[in-house]
């Protein structure tokens, strides 16, 4: 199956974030100028609109702030995840943990390989939590 | 002129008209811009004004038999020589949207006598070959290059269902006993619509029991806390004050914001504080009001979900507070503040973008005394909500009586 990165043209903005996400690492861009890590990848930052971008690693640790189970029963619960470094993304929870995490629960990214690179931000109810 | 102490000319809302929503609508079928026009006249007949008198014209998405310069079309159809000429593209705030604008050309001395309309029935079928632009406007979730195509609706987060489903889960896990409190609420606007002729559930009221265990559609919200599509339609005549003579009472359209800071709620900073905060913030100011001398709210609401949020971003309660003051006092008909009092679009149908105008339509009735048996006894000044997308622009007018 085609991967979205190979769909895009080198100039675009998100091409480091789904090739970094398809190699289990999970950055998120940060401008050069103001320091704004932001998040989805765009060609100015959201806060100064400065077009300076480097590359952060993050943790991928964070919370769920909201979730819906989805009909059918099968499809995978969506959620909206508050990363400790403090953006927001939209995900999903890997279907064994769903029933499990909760509005509030904490949450890990997990690379999952047998994932389209189209959808990376999915997620895992924490061990510890 | 008629002016305020700054002497600035004002605009009232002077007609409505409005097709009373029907779930299977099987009357004659007409383009969308024989549609518009009709209520345009259906609008300026209840105003008392002549169609030559009109010099504005605003106009939202729902014209479809054309992307662009559809203004411009209008004008020609309808035959009108207009000096302003707007289309808005705000979703579910545009009926807001379109009568601020449409006051705010008036103020600045644009324009006299401008008319809005939102047509939503059904069109003659395109033939098969024949350029059907309307599906241009139903993928435009999937656009190549789009932030929600990209970074949505891979991982299902497509659609009003899940946008509210979302906001109830994170509302859910904050305050206690939502659910019960989005119950009660749609059992008192839906008492509301059993009063109100024309409504898609007049004569139907629900217990908040029968809201509470109706069929879990995206958890935890249920089939009754959520609006039916309809077919519909809906047009206001704005005038300034002095332009208009009618033996009807005028609304004035004295106070109006707007406010906009994101597509999808996951990246607002807070998933439970509405940008409907900021635009009645800026609504009150401009008409040097407050809250507490609202007599009536129009919250415009797609789900139950929207109402508890509207009554805490609109100052009438605290945030956190909206499940408990329904709980409380109600927004029933006769409670201490009356919201949606033709059902809104939960009880009176939610004609796409016109659903909207119904909220404003009801607040005009109300302050005009022509509500009949839903008549409130205090209608001097009411606040009127719309929001547009998935919570994402939204927008408020104060509205008072002369």
């Amino acid at each position: 199956m085609m991967a979205l990165t190979d769909l895009l043209p080198d100039s675009d903005p998100a091409l480091p974030f789904f090739e970094a996400a398809a190699c289990g690492v999970l950055l998120m861009p940060q401008c050069t100028y103001c320091d704004e890590l932001f998040f989805y990848p765009r060609a100015r930052c959201p806060r100064c609109l400065a077009n300076g971008v480097e590359w952060c690693w993050i943790t991928g640790e964070g919370q769920v702030v909201a979730r819906i189970d989805r009909s059918p029963a099968d499809a995978p619960t969506m959620v909206v995840v508050s990363l400790m470094e403090g953006l927001q993304v939209t995900g999903q929870l890997v279907d064994d943990d769903a029933t499990r995490a909760h509005v509030g629960s904490s949450v890990s990214w997990r690379h999952t390989h047998d994932c389209l690179v189209a959808n990376p931000l999915i997620f895992a109810l924490r061990a510890d939590s | 002129m008629s002016t305020d102490p700054d002497h600035r000319a004002r605009a009232a809302i002077v007609g409505t008209a409005e097709y009373a929503p029907l779930r299977h609508y099987h009357g004659p079928l007409q383009s969308t811009l024989d549609q518009w026009t009709d209520l345009a006249a259906l609008a300026l007949a209840d105003a008392g004004i002549p169609a030559d008198r009109v010099d504005g014209l605003v106009c939202a998405t729902d014209v479809y038999e054309a992307t662009h310069l559809v203004p411009a079309l209008l004008a020609e159809h309808c035959g009108w020589k207009v000096s302003f000429a707007e289309r808005v593209d705000l979703g579910g705030a545009s009926a807001v949207g379109m009568v601020w604008r449409a006051a705010m050309a008036i103020e600045a001395g644009v324009c006299t006598t401008v008319v809005c309309a939102l047509p939503a029935r059904p069109r003659p079928p395109v033939p098969e070959g024949g350029v059907d632009v309307s599906s241009d406007y139903a993928r435009s979730d999937l656009a190549w290059g789009s932030p929600v195509a990209r970074y949505e609706a891979p991982y299902g987060n497509l659609g009003p269902n899940v946008s509210y489903a979302l906001a109830a889960s994170a509302y859910d896990h904050e305050v206690r006993d939502a659910a019960t409190a989005r119950a009660h609420l749609v059992a008192d606007q839906r008492l509301s619509a059993s009063v109100t002729p024309g409504a898609v559930h007049f004569g139907k009221p629900v217990t908040a029991q029968e809201v509470a265990t109706s069929r879990m559609i995206v958890p935890p919200i249920r089939l009754l806390e959520i609006v039916m599509p309809c077919a519909g339609g809906a047009a206001v005549v704005v005038s300034r004050t002095d332009a208009a003579s009618t033996d009807r009472r005028r609304v004035v359209v004295s106070g109006f914001g707007e406010a906009s800071s994101f597509n999808t709620p996951t990246y607002s900073h807070d998933l439970l504080d509405l940008p409907l905060r900021g635009a009645v913030e800026r609504a009150y100011v401009r008409a040097g009001t407050t809250a507490r001398s609202m007599h009536m709210a129009q919250l415009y609401d797609p789900y139950a979900i929207a109402v508890l949020l509207s009554l805490e971003s609109a100052g009438f309660c605290r945030r956190g507070e909206g499940a408990a003051y329904v709980m409380d006092q109600g927004i029933g008909l006769s409670s201490r503040l009356p919201c949606n009092t033709n059902g809104g679009q939960l009880g009176f149908g939610q004609a796409y973008a016109a659903g909207g105008m119904t909220h404003v339509i009801e607040a005009v009735r109300q302050i005009q005394g022509l509500a009949g048996e839903r008549q409130l006894v205090r209608n001097d000044r009411a606040l009127v909500s719309g929001s547009g997308g998935n919570m994402s622009v939204q927008g408020a007018l104060v509205l008072e009586g002369e």
